[in-house]
């Protein structure tokens, strides 16, 4: 289970890239604010995807949860920038494993690692 | 008093491996406890050679089966300082909770006042939760001091202002939490005129001696599988007087008198009448064998066995800098909880996991408690008559890799 752990997971975690919140809105930009939890985690992040013309051009997170969820949200924040409304909705379990590198996860860790996914609609 | 080491020889999974090839401890018993070979071989022998519905079987094994049962019923009661008749067989502890807040449902109403505890664990409040919806009565908590005990000033007022009005008081007589043993004699001392005494028992069970005629509540439920038996089998004691004006929540076979083809009158019998369908007889069988089993090792030195791993516990992780114990420095039993600095509780539960150790992470189902307490989540590493010394040394041992892990 030490495979849970990488070090680019524990890296996100403790330096993340896309942590903070986008708060100027430009004329012809539009934000939207995203929210996920994990009731039973305690995990709770919001996600700020400031777009123009359908594609997303920033992403920034706040919130508080575990490693693994903090760092699959972040992650998922970068992939998010310059991708299409309709590419976002296809965001799933695979990308987020291409992304964190964690192919497999026990039932428990699930909801932690595939957090981002309720970020995406 | 019994050597842990000893006792751990009867437990058959302790001796298995983790997946990583280390050796496993166990510190999650409060969640559920192991379960010693006597029980597993006592259940398995009652299908070997006693299976059998019970009660309508006129023969061999139907006779044997129905005595399994009603021995099983009054080596229970027996363990609990009740009588086998005020003892109604659940699944858990849950269910019996449940049981309690349907049958009170008619003896209150709008104006009522319900009060249950900030640290109920959410068997012992969504149920009082949704009663007050039916009723349209009132719940309120008990709020929970910073050291983490019950307030009983807060509760003093409220009986001052209100006394009349509060119809029953649920509460756990430990919480799986914080560990604090709620004072349940000093509490009944604080009302005038007592409300409906319903008690949480599940955390209490498995470490101290419980008699509930001494203890003197209404209600006291409690789950098998916490303290040694089997899972799916669990305890409701109700005072007698109370259980023979108490109405039947489940129908069927079993539990009637005389059946027609429109109505249906239930059986007087006080066992029967609570009993509908065929009941857990194995379950049954597997947690009287845990009783025999705790009252062997003898429950004053299973208590005294969880006061020193407490306090071993307690000496230890209050030594580390990152660790803050949640929950009061005395008078608790059954686990410790704590926060690690800047760790999220998962993640400090998966590295320990990593080293062989199983502990619990989260909210313990008392989401309440944590909010009020502004905790994220929490650890426990939780106790049972085979944990050691040694468990917890290998813990601290664990938590020095979680910090190399998190902070380098």
């Amino acid at each position: 289970m030490d495979d849970l752990y990488l070090d680019s997971i524990l890296d996100r975690y403790k330096h993340p890239l896309f942590s903070g919140w986008i708060e100027v809105v430009p004329e012809n930009y539009s934000l939207d604010i995203k929210q996920a939890h994990n009731v039973s985690c305690g995990d709770k992040f919001e996600v700020t995807l400031l777009r123009k013309d359908n594609i997303v051009v920033d992403a920034k997170w706040r919130g508080e949860g575990c490693a693994i969820s903090t760092a699959s949200t972040d992650l998922f924040c970068e992939w998010a920038i310059g991708k299409t409304t309709e590419q976002l909705h296809g965001f799933d379990q695979k990308q987020i494993q291409e992304l964190t590198g964690i192919e497999s996860i026990t039932p428990a860790r699930e909801k932690c690692l595939y957090l981002p996914i309720s970020l995406k609609a | 008093m019994f050597d842990p080491q000893e006792v751990r020889k009867g437990f058959p999974i302790l001796s298995i491996s983790h997946s990583s090839g280390k050796p496993l401890v166990y510190l999650d018993s409060a969640a559920t406890s192991q379960k010693p070979e006597v029980v597993i071989d006592a259940i398995s022998n009652y299908y070997k050679t006693s299976n059998a519905n019970v009660h309508r079987g006129i023969h061999y094994l139907g006779d044997k089966s129905t005595r399994a049962w009603h021995d099983s019923r009054s080596t229970i009661a027996t363990f609990f300082g009740a009588e086998p008749e005020e003892l109604i067989m659940v699944r858990n502890t849950t269910e019996a909770l449940n049981l309690v807040a349907y049958n009170l449902e008619e003896k209150i109403g709008q104006g009522d006042l319900i009060l249950a505890t900030q640290m109920e664990h959410h068997s012992n409040l969504v149920p009082w939760q949704e009663l007050a919806k039916r009723t349209k009565a009132t719940l309120g908590l008990i709020p929970v001091t910073e050291e983490g005990m019950l307030d009983l000033d807060w509760l003093e007022e409220k009986i001052r202002r209100e006394g009349d009005n509060i119809k029953i008081l649920a509460l756990a007589h430990v919480s799986n939490t914080l560990g604090t043993v709620n004072p349940i004699s000093k509490i009944k001392n604080l009302f005038k005129k007592l409300p409906f005494i319903v008690v949480d028992g599940a955390q209490a069970a498995p470490h101290m001696s419980v008699n509930f005629h001494a203890l003197g509540v209404d209600f006291y439920a409690v789950s098998a599988h916490k303290m040694l038996g089997p899972m799916g089998v669990g305890g409701l004691f109700v005072k007698k007087e109370i259980l023979k004006t108490m109405k039947p929540w489940l129908f069927g076979g079993g539990m009637i008198d005389e059946v027609e083809e429109g109505s249906a009158t239930f059986s007087e019998d006080l066992e029967d009448k609570f009993t509908a369908g065929t009941p857990d007889v194995a379950g049954a069988v597997g947690w009287a064998a845990a009783c025999q089993y705790l009252s062997a090792l003898h429950m004053n030195d299973v208590f005294t066995h969880d006061e020193e791993l407490i306090r071993y516990t307690l000496d230890k992780l209050t030594a580390i800098p990152e660790i803050t114990v949640v929950g009061p420095m005395k008078n608790r039993s059954g686990s410790v909880s704590f926060l690690y600095k800047g760790i999220h509780s998962h993640d400090v539960a998966q590295i320990l996991d990593s080293e062989g150790i199983a502990v619990r992470s989260g909210h313990h189902c008392t989401m309440p408690l944590h909010h009020a307490m502004h905790w994220v989540a929490t650890t426990r590493v939780s106790f049972n008559v085979y944990t050691t010394k040694a468990d917890i040394d290998t813990l601290v041992v664990a938590l020095e890799k979680v910090k190399k892990v998190f902070h380098g």
